[in-house]
């Protein structure tokens, strides 16, 4: 191997510096659901006749709520994707999906402002700006509240990674103390909702970062790929201005 | 011969840089075994290789990210989970094959491998770890260098030019097994998956993006080509010597093709060649490796962690080099144990090259810079045709004709 593979090697290898991660766990009255665990469940109509299965999650992005709320869902059927608005949906479980009828067929359409969870957030990689670091989304927890349903955390551990190699029961777990509070974690856009590349939207957090040190915020941003790192530097760039 | 070393040589020297073990050993064996009858093969390997790390570069050139990631964000966590497992044997078998270089090379000089093999499995997991490899790394690569006598033995082995010409350019393959197998540790060692993750990775590292990578893709498959005319040669040099005498038995064998350079100094040289080459690949490919996952898994993956800190990093990259050590400290005959090694990765290979093939071809992930439908159709054919080499071995095996 060259001595250039090698030096790479260990460039690599010593420039991820840890951070002390400052853990705020998700704080939620109501019930907790996995996105990952509910992916894939059956979809049953109003009088119980299954339809299809759970594709993704769809939640509006730009509400200006800290938590995300539904917007709606994709569903599997009949070889072809179908999109169920948030009214249509009687009831979200860790094991299926319910709706209050039957299933329309209404194509999906991409709006800005508008992100599938499955496809778009989970396994992409998140600025955390508590611990002032970047990490790969292992899975996502909606909240079932008086509200309605809402994206709530986020959880990046490798633990939770590897459950969701085993079985249904084991992929519908939420381990809650390893669930960030979603309000911690900034995510910006790219291209818009959904395109290739990282995730989405910037947010308020973002304003965390500017708190952070030179040292902190290179090494952040050195983790990026560079479209994610040119947007957070310009947007850091356009705060320092102002 | 002089003018070819003297427009050649910087790059000759970059590429032989990237010969380890299991490319010596395996491309030896294939020249001893079979005499010129793998060069018109190793022409097409050649022309695959330049086509999966030209896609492998540009992945890393327009998305900013290396294999592991894209795999992760483009594929199901299974999938990934598989694809990933299996990088992790490819590169635990290419490790074994570092380690039994190790041991075969230190043989040639005179020490036994139950002696070498430990030793350099503690000096390389401490030089590593506590970051003062570096430092002995270029003591390594300059060992490595012995093999720049490959190409001078080539020329000064006087090969009859004719037979090679004939072999280089018209298929000469064998109806055998034995052809079939070496076929796939040519391909397992030329085109490894643990390069592939690496082209990418480089890329990124360097910070390539589009605007960049016109000159790096020229680079890449000049990088690609020259490293297989080194292997050309060492087939050339050692079919020259030795071949046609059957399968490589011992780095000793290998070492004959260098008597046309070096004289009797030739086993000396080739130890010293194989020991640098192999102890510069045993630190290279597991940490690379335990990098690779990590970085997917989302895992720390950093050297200056501790253990604690980083268990799946250093857990993965102590494991490839305790599991490398232990299996090529088993009895019997290395060079034969580095050739199946490089078998293995040759089975392993369709199924990276698969996903790779499938990322390239994605617009989603590429955009413009997708597989053009001409690359694809090339790309495809390449992906295919190792797949059912890979595919013959197996088959071939578990009817006992192999």
């Amino acid at each position: 191997m060259t001595s250039h593979a090698l030096g790479f090697a260990l460039r690599r290898a010593r420039r991820h510096t840890l951070s002390r991660r400052h853990v705020k766990p998700v704080e939620f009255e109501g019930k907790l659901l996995s996105v990952a665990g509910a992916v894939g469940s059956p979809v049953y109509s109003g009088s119980g006749e299954r339809l299809g299965d759970l594709d993704d999650i769809v939640v509006r992005w730009d509400s200006g709520d800290e938590h995300p709320p539904l917007y709606g869902a994709l569903v599997h059927a009949h070889r072809s994707l179908a999109f169920v608005p948030a009214a249509a949906i009687a009831a979200v479980l860790p094991d299926q999906l319910r709706l209050h009828g039957s299933l329309e067929p209404r194509a999906p359409e991409r709006h800005p402002g508008l992100v599938a969870l499955a496809h778009d957030v989970l396994d992409r990689q998140i600025v955390d700006v508590d611990g002032a670091d970047v990490d790969r989304v292992s899975d996502l927890v909606l909240g079932r509240g008086p509200d309605g349903i809402r994206l709530v955390g986020a959880d990046v551990s490798l633990r939770t990674l590897l459950r969701r190699l085993g079985p249904a029961r084991m992929r519908r777990m939420v381990a809650t103390e390893r669930v960030y509070d979603w309000a911690s974690v900034a995510a910006f856009s790219v291209h818009g909702a959904g395109e290739a590349g990282s995730v989405l939207k910037l947010t308020d957090a973002a304003s965390h970062l500017r708190a952070l040190d030179p040292t902190q915020i290179a090494s952040l941003l050195d983790d990026l790929p560079p479209p994610e790192r040119d947007q957070l530097s310009s947007h850091l760039a356009e705060d320092s201005e102002q | 011969m002089l003018a070819f070393v003297a427009i050649a040589g910087p790059g000759l020297i970059a590429a032989n840089a990237g010969n380890d073990a299991g490319g010596v050993l395996t491309y030896a064996s294939a020249g001893a075994q079979f005499g010129y009858e793998t060069l018109f093969l190793m022409l097409l390997v050649t022309v695959a290789l330049v086509l999966v790390q030209e896609m492998c570069a540009r992945l890393g050139a327009y998305t900013g990210e290396g294999l592991g990631a894209l795999i992760r964000e483009q594929f199901s966590l299974r999938a990934s989970a598989g694809a990933l497992l299996l990088l992790l044997v490819a590169n635990a078998a290419l490790t074994v094959s570092e380690f039994s270089g190790i041991g075969a090379a230190m043989e040639l000089l005179g020490v036994s491998r139950y002696i070498a093999i430990p030793v350099a499995l503690v000096v390389l997991w401490t030089l590593t770890v506590f970051g003062t490899y570096s430092k002995g790394e270029r003591v390594a690569l300059v060992l490595s260098f012995a093999f720049l006598a490959y190409p001078v033995a080539a020329f000064l082995a006087h090969p009859n030019v004719r037979l090679v010409a004939r072999d280089l350019l018209t298929p000469q393959f064998t109806h055998s097994s034995a052809f079939l197998i070496l076929a796939v540790a040519l391909i397992g060692t030329t085109i490894t998956p643990y390069m592939q993750f690496y082209v990418a990775s480089a890329v990124v590292d360097k910070k390539i993006g589009p605007k960049q990578y016109p000159s790096e893709r020229i680079d890449t498959i000049n990088g690609a080509i020259l490293s297989d005319v080194i292997s050309m040669f060492i087939i050339i040099a050692t079919a020259a010597a030795i071949g046609g005498t059957g399968p490589l038995t011992s780095a000793r064998e290998a070492a004959q093709a260098l008597v046309p350079a070096v004289g009797s100094a030739a086993p000396t040289l080739f130890g010293i060649g194989l020991l640098g080459a192999s102890l510069l690949a045993a630190a290279v490919v597991p940490l690379s490796t335990a990098y690779a996952i990590a970085e997917s898994a989302g895992a720390e993956r950093s050297v200056s962690s501790s253990f604690r800190q980083a268990p799946l990093f250093f857990g993965l990259f102590t494991l490839q080099l305790v599991v490398g050590a232990a299996v090529a400290l088993a009895p019997g005959n290395l060079v034969t144990r580095v050739v199946n090694m490089q078998v293995l990765n040759g089975l392993i290979t369709p199924v990276i090259l698969s996903f790779i093939l499938i990322l390239a071809n994605r617009r989603s992930v590429l955009g413009d810079a997708a597989n053009g439908r001409t690359f694809r159709i090339a790309a495809t054919v390449c992906v295919v045709s190792v797949g059912a080499l890979a595919l013959a071995v197996v088959v071939l095996k578990l009817v006992g004709k192999a």
